[in-house]
């Protein structure tokens, strides 16, 4: 009742009622284990992620499991709970947060970290888990790509998930019925809970530092692993997949029927941390993915399916998993996206079968602006590749081009920057050359991040280029990327600062970020709640160096915060392509010759499916 | 039936999307029941479907309307039953016919609006009684002062268990006045520092002579 009064007076109420078409609420009376899978952003992004559209299904497949989604409220919102006293709820059954077993946050992206002490506090929950006594529940889980390095928020969650959550889960929740019906404590089901291979209890383990500032050892108690090694799932074509999404009653941002093709990468990309912490490639037959992609057309009613993977042009099929998938959408009018094209390998026949429906944009991603940096950061594209892929393209008829670089990577130079206006100069010439319409006018889109160095990948090591110096090249491009038909978009590069100080952060910072949240930051990663100065001064409150963790080039030798966790690719791995790097030296792919990275050895026994 | 005008309710969690929201909600639904819908065509074919008097967001509405277009002929019950079986929950589509009235045809709507206000239904009468009662109206051009009372055909409130409730039949379609202007009128003539909550129901959509809209 409370809520009906308040939901007329925030924006987009249809965030936070639930009731969509397919979501699932059990009886409570014959649920034995409740879980809040949470996402430390608003609904239309949470709602987007693949990753909880799994995890909701499998878990509410379980007989005596039910899964609620939590989503952040927006600030108006957040106003009106505190305001009322209305606490964190599940969109579900809408009963409170802290009255489920538990509560399971997925980690995305560094940025969303004070979402997630926001959203324990919305729910009434003690923020650090030495307030929260022994009790079992609510029990606070997190996973996700962020939590291959868990350390700067070791001092808010439990139990973090390392990898792929199928199946590790299923284990900890028959652990948590065990541990609930023998009315164990919190202590006594993590000692039980970091034996589960791919769980990490973060109070189990003790970080010592050395003078400088880095990590001397990190020492878990008797009965921990020394080293955390990430859950897959072995099995990828069996393993479990929805039928059924939930249908959002309101716009998300990737509003779409999704399969996965593949997991894991050939590429190797130095840059890329899903590329490296996601191996080994494991692969879904075309019959599997065909027969999961019609069940979730014809459940959903969505008007576009799209192919995910992270290099969806490297599948080996799909050429003919297409040409299944469209006989089937055409009529329907729904539309086929493939993403994450490689413009080395993409047919533009497909492109053009794909897209008869709805005709969308292509993107391509050259990375940086010359040859010598692509093969730096082993993208392994030629500019002709990319030449080729466009003038193709707008022969065809497209005359929107979207191409992804980042600045500040390592070795880059103004030279590089040059080059990225040079690309973008030519791929106009090529339109110029190869349209059949002129009168339509072409729009190349260039955007520019801001390289964050991450944990798992060969640039670990790197230390991050300046934001001055970043601030100055950004300018650079503006200047040099005034071109007829370019568009230059750039991010805010405070916001990469502190991406990169969190990523490869240590557990201290769990000080700076609770005290950062209770300044008043949320929602880092909307630029219109970035509160930068603030949590500047939230480091020098905590006396830590902001750029010790961001701008600081690691040795060989250093002990990484994260040294404890491993996705089976070795450190020596990542270091020997660390040295090809700035030997100028690129790699083959995983498809031409296994580099031995050592993440094979999670199929124990089973190949490698590059 | 080819030009199909279905009348449908929305009510609970459905109150909370949005007019666009609620079209995107339809077109999805008939996907879902697998009827034949004329699409329109362009470079973003979307079904052809069509809801007639924008709801406002977080209104409920009992008798709602909205016209699709099947390109075959398929008996209304069954249809009825497809797209019930495929709609969330919060709406429920009730009849199915031949659009008989022309969309500008539409003159009136009537609403149900629950005020959380501990007062006399006396004194709201006293006021619905005025001959005018000036209020600012927000339109593409700017704001202009209107006699609100121009725009309210019928009105009647009674008060029970500390909430007032209000029954009013105010212009729509051409002429379309928000009844949230009515609450905050009425807030003002009792000289209220804060606009009291509201829940607003949309009852029925009426032509110029009050009869339903068919």
């Amino acid at each position: 009742m409370e809520l009906d009064r308040i939901l007329p007076r925030v924006k987009k109420p249809a965030r936070y009622v639930g009731g969509e078409y397919n979501s699932v609420l059990k009886d409570r009376a014959k649920v034995d284990l409740r879980f809040a899978l949470a996402f430390p952003d608003i609904y239309e992004v949470g709602m987007s992620h693949l990753g909880s559209r799994i995890l909701y299904g499998l878990y509410n497949s379980l007989d005596g499991v039910s899964c609620e989604r939590v989503y952040a409220p927006w600030p108006d919102m957040e106003a009106e709970m505190r305001e009322h006293g209305i606490s964190l709820y599940g969109l579900e059954s809408r009963d409170p947060v802290y009255s489920f077993d538990i509560v399971g946050f997925s980690l995305q992206y560094e940025l969303s970290y004070t979402n997630v002490l926001n959203m324990l506090d919305l729910a009434g929950i003690p923020v650090r888990r030495d307030d929260r006594g022994d009790a079992l529940s609510p029990l606070i889980i997190a996973g996700g790509p962020c939590a291959y390095n868990p350390e700067p928020l070791a001092d808010f969650i439990d139990v973090f998930v390392i990898g792929e959550g199928e199946e590790v889960s299923l284990e900890l929740f028959e652990l948590y019925r065990k541990a609930k019906r023998g009315g164990l404590g919190k202590k006594e089901f993590l000692n039980l809970a970091a034996q589960i291979e791919g769980l990490y209890v973060p109070s189990l383990y003790n970080i010592s530092y050395n003078e400088d500032g880095t990590v001397n050892s990190i020492d878990p108690a008797e009965n921990a692993p020394g080293v955390v090694l990430k859950r897959i799932v072995a099995d990828f074509d069996k393993a479990y997949y929805p039928e059924k999404f939930v249908v959002p009653s309101t716009d998300i941002v990737f509003d779409r029927a999704m399969v996965e093709l593949f997991r894991g990468c050939i590429r190797g990309c130095r840059f890329c941390q899903a590329g490296h912490a996601y191996r080994p490639v494991r692969t879904k037959k075309p019959e599997t993915l065909s027969k999961q992609a019609k069940a979730l057309i014809e459940s959903s009613g969505f008007e576009e399916l799209s192919l995910s993977s992270l290099s969806t042009s490297d599948y080996k099929e799909l050429e003919p998993l297409c040409d299944d998938l469209l006989s089937f959408c055409e009529p329907k009018k729904v539309s086929l996206s493939l993403p994450s094209l490689r413009a080395d390998n993409f047919g533009i026949e497909l492109m053009q079968r794909a897209q008869k429906v709805r005709k969308s944009g292509l993107t391509f991603a050259p990375e940086a602006g010359t040859q010598r940096l692509r093969d730096v950061v082993n993208k392994n594209l030629t500019e002709n590749d990319l030449y080729d892929a466009c003038s193709v393209a707008f022969s065809g008829g497209w005359n929107n081009v979207k191409l992804y670089f980042m600045t500040g990577l390592p070795t880059e130079t103004d030279e590089d920057l040059d080059g990225i206006a040079e690309i973008a100069k030519n791929v106009v010439y090529r339109w110029r050359q190869n349209t059949k319409n002129k009168n339509r006018g072409v729009t190349v889109t260039v955007s520019a991040s801001y390289f964050v160095p991450k944990p798992h990948t060969p640039f670990q090591w790197f230390g991050q280029v300046p934001l001055a110096e970043i601030e100055r090249r950004q300018q650079y491009l503006r200047d040099k990327l005034r071109i007829k038909n370019v568009t230059f978009h750039w991010h805010e590069a405070k916001n990469g600062y502190l991406e990169a100080i969190f990523a490869r952060g240590d557990r201290r910072l769990g000080s700076v970020l609770e005290r950062a949240w209770r300044q008043g930051c949320k929602f880092d990663g909307w630029d219109e709640f970035f509160r930068f100065d603030k949590w500047m001064e939230a480091f020098r409150f905590c006396g830590l160096e902001s750029d010790f963790y961001a701008l600081r080039t690691r040795g060989a030798e250093e002990v990484f915060p994260w040294d404890h966790i491993s996705c089976g690719v070795t450190k020596a791995h990542l270091w020997k392509e660390y040295e090809r790097a700035f030997e100028g030296e690129t790699s083959l792919n995983c498809r031409q010759a296994c580099a031995g990275c050592g993440a094979a050895k999670l199929l124990k026994g089973g190949a490698c499916d590059a | 039936m080819l030009n199909a005008r279905m009348r449908f309710s929305k009510t609970g969690n459905a109150r909370y999307l949005s007019h666009l929201d609620t079209m995107h909600l339809f077109q999805r639904t008939f996907l879902r029941a697998g009827l034949p819908l004329r699409y329109t065509e362009g470079f973003n074919p979307h079904p052809y479907v069509s809801v007639l008097l924008p709801l406002p967001t977080s209104f409920a509405g009992l008798d709602e309307i909205v016209d699709f277009d099947l390109t075959e002929d398929i008996p209304a019950e069954l249809v009825l039953d497809k797209i019930n079986a495929a709609l969330p929950l919060g709406f429920c589509a009730t009849e199915l016919c031949e659009a008989l009235d022309k969309s500008r045809e539409i003159a009136y709507a009537s609403y149900r609006i629950e005020l959380f206000l501990d007062e006399t239904a006396e004194k709201i009468i006293e006021i619905l009684k005025k001959n005018t009662i000036m209020i600012l109206k927000k339109s593409k051009s700017g704001e202009n002062e209107v006699n609100l009372k121009d725009y309210l055909a019928k009105a009647s409130a009674y008060s029970e268990n500390g909430k007032i409730y209000i029954d009013a039949v105010i212009s729509a379609g051409n002429k379309n006045l928000n009844p949230e202007y009515l609450v905050n009128a009425l807030s003002s003539e009792l000289g209220l520092k804060k606009v009291p909550d509201a829940l607003y129901t949309r009852t029925a959509i009426l032509k110029e002579n009050l009869k339903t809209f068919r």
